[in-house]
């Protein structure tokens, strides 16, 4: 095993100032993680080292208790990297723990870990993965078990109480205020539904128009039930309610050439932030965080990150 | 997710049989089945379908040989002796793998294909030979990217080589041609308007209806219903499409209204590959059924399903010749 990375300062964050995220300490809050990259015996690739975050104070610190990779339901280890995000506020991390591979959740600064029911890693860590609600206060948990008869689940950190969503549903992610996921479910007529599903037990469902189901990037509003959708080489954000199935007209969305979306999320009651990538291969990816206003479609550049082949697995916060 | 109509009709098949024996094709079946189209002429001696015969090669694989066979539904066997089997390139010359395109209408009673001259043609079946503009095609143009399509009557022919075209197959006149990135998919069922699909802005599928000048008289945004499923087929009234959704049903959708109007179940033949949906009357539409059973001959199932009782019922069965290589069916 050659380890090809470790140490190296990796993530630049731009001096670009954070002007959608006005929190007082937000230089305490993560912009994103990752980890590094080793090969092999069979040159193939896979995640070692430690996880980091890249505080938004511009200093880096390391997640020493998360595991790089995961293990399989018999509790063998797998070259699948292991389960980690960063709330979208920055403010809080999930990740597997290297000792027991149980999930754990604490504060991006450091601080407690709360330990998450061992139930929920019993068929492993490798066909897992795992999303932090905005502002941290749950996990969504989802299985890529090959007969897709695990549930999704949403874990309420504080309480460890447990809510099961369909299975077979696949997950895109948090409402704003994580009250809700958003899910799609393929029927068997070839057309997709998509579905708000609240922890509650109330949902929203309908069979969307094309631009709904087909768009790069889907996220649903605090509401419940507003879905933004962005679609097209030239971006086009439109809402489309769940409850009545209306569609709004189309806003164009100035976003950078040569950038592919490949995230949103609502970020206040008229904001989105979204994520595009440029570059990859052979060159760093380029990722931009940027806010969309959702009634004009302006857009504004909120922070920029750059991965290297160096670095095995990255993510921004919230994704 | 996007869902690509094809509106090629050769379908290509693996040999089998032995090369060089020529079989009828199921002579139990050749006789007794009745219209479904109102056309004056027998329908004995209109095509079931064109086959190009397969020869074997060195290594094991299959090329195409030999001449395009027309099969009748008496069960003759009819080289169509001045059509171009294998595919010229751009280059001029012929290419192993790939034959010449050709059509044959739904009723059975005309051909489209290349002539080995290089010309496109209309073949009327006891009838003569309509030789389009030399023009028809761009100068170096591979015949094997082209595609060919006869309306139900034979009457209009759509040849598709990047943009598609539409010829009067009495006269040879083209009259009309699609828009750029329109891609056609079929003759309403009397031949006077054209499906045509084409990539929107948002990353949707659009659904456009034009008249054979290519002047655009329906734009829609299909649900995903419609755009998720296939094949489909425009009825006579130029606004309503018939779609086959997950092989099950047969929906109907109003392209001007946006709304489904429509639909009832239906059974196909087991693991059954339709390659055609046409409307065959105003309340019939008319699906080409393949079945691929191995080591032997493909069978073609011909169904006719009323729209309004969702009523079904078989219009003709057959196998191919056993030594076809690739073949092209009737549309309605």
């Amino acid at each position: 095993m050659r380890r090809t990375l470790l140490g190296a300062a990796v993530v630049a964050v731009a001096a670009a100032g954070l002007p959608a995220l006005a929190h007082a300490d937000s230089a305490g809050t993560a912009g994103a993680a990752w980890v590094g990259s080793c090969v092999s015996p069979d040159e193939s690739s896979r995640a070692c080292g430690a996880w980091r975050l890249r505080l938004r104070s511009g200093k880096q610190v390391t997640v020493a208790d998360a595991a790089a990779t995961s293990v399989d339901a018999a509790g063998r280890a797998t070259d699948e990297t292991g389960a980690f995000a960063v709330s979208a506020d920055g403010r809080w991390i999930v990740y597997e723990r290297g000792s027991d591979h149980r999930l754990a959740v604490r504060r991006a600064a450091g601080g407690r870990v709360t330990l998450l029911p061992k139930s929920l890693t019993r068929l492993g860590t490798d066909v897992l993965t795992v999303r932090l609600s905005p502002s941290g206060d749950r996990v969504l948990l989802e299985y890529d078990d090959t007969d897709a008869k695990e549930p999704g689940k949403i874990v309420t950190v504080a309480t460890g109480k447990i809510v099961e969503l369909s299975a077979g549903d696949d997950l895109e992610g948090f409402s704003a205020d994580g009250d809700e996921v958003l899910a799609q479910r393929y029927n068997n007529d070839n057309t997709t539904t998509l579905l708000a599903v609240g922890l509650d037990g109330s949902r929203f469902a309908q069979v969307p128009p094309q631009v709904v189901i087909n768009a790069a990037a889907r996220a649903l509003a605090a509401d419940g039930r507003t879905v933004a959708v962005l679609a097209g080489e030239r971006p086009r954000l439109r809402l489309y309610d769940l409850s009545t199935d209306r569609l709004a007209a189309a806003v164009d969305v100035p976003l950078p050439k040569g950038s592919e979306v490949y995230h949103i999320q609502w970020s206040g009651a008229d904001r989105l932030t979204v994520k595009t990538q440029s570059g990859g291969d052979d060159k760093p990816t380029v990722v931009r965080v940027l806010t969309v206003d959702t009634a004009t479609g302006a857009v504004k550049p909120v922070e920029t990150f750059t991965f290297t082949a160096r670095q095995h697995a990255w993510m921004t916060a919230g994704e | 997710m996007k869902l690509r109509i094809l509106a090629a009709v050769a379908v290509a098949m693996a040999v089998l049989g032995v090369p060089g024996q020529v079989a009828v094709a199921d002579p139990g079946q050749a006789t007794g089945h009745d219209r479904g189209h109102d056309h004056a002429q027998s329908r004995g001696d209109a095509i079931r379908y064109a086959s190009a015969q397969g020869c074997p090669q060195k290594d094991g694989t299959a090329v195409p040989c030999g001449t395009w066979r027309l099969v009748s539904h008496k069960g003759e066997v009819t080289p169509l002796k001045d059509a171009q089997l294998r595919a010229l390139g751009a280059d001029g010359k012929p290419v192993d793998y790939a034959v010449a395109p050709v059509a044959v209408s739904g009723d059975g009673t005309r051909v489209a294909y290349f002539t080995k001259a290089g010309h496109l043609a209309v073949r009327t079946v006891k009838g003569g030979v309509r030789v389009l503009p030399k023009d028809a095609l761009p100068p170096r143009t591979s015949q094997y990217d082209v595609t060919l399509q006869l309306s139900d009557d034979g009457a209009r022919l759509a040849v598709v080589a990047g943009r598609a075209q539409v010829f009067d197959t009495a006269t040879g006149a083209r009259l009309g041609t699609l828009p750029r990135n329109s891609v056609f998919v079929g003759f309403s069922g009397d031949g006077e308007k054209v499906l045509a699909t084409m990539d929107g802005a948002e990353s949707v599928l659009e659904m456009h209806v034009y008249d054979p000048a290519g002047r655009r008289l329906l734009s829609d945004t299909p649900p995903q219903l419609v755009s998720a499923n296939g094949p489909h087929a425009l009825h006579a009234d130029g606004r309503t499409i018939a779609v086959l959704v997950g092989g099950t049903k047969v929906k109907l959708y109003d392209l001007a209204d946006g709304q489904v109007v429509g639909g009832h179940a239906i059974k196909l033949p087991k693991e059954g590959t339709v390659h055609k949906l046409d409307w065959t009357g105003d309340n019939q539409v008319t699906l080409h059924v393949s079945q691929y059973p191995t080591g032997k001959a493909t069978r073609m199932t011909v169904l006719q399903h009323d729209v309004t009782s969702g009523a079904t019922r078989v219009r003709d069965s057959y196998s191919m010749l056993k030594d076809t290589f690739v073949f092209a069916a009737c549309g309605g």
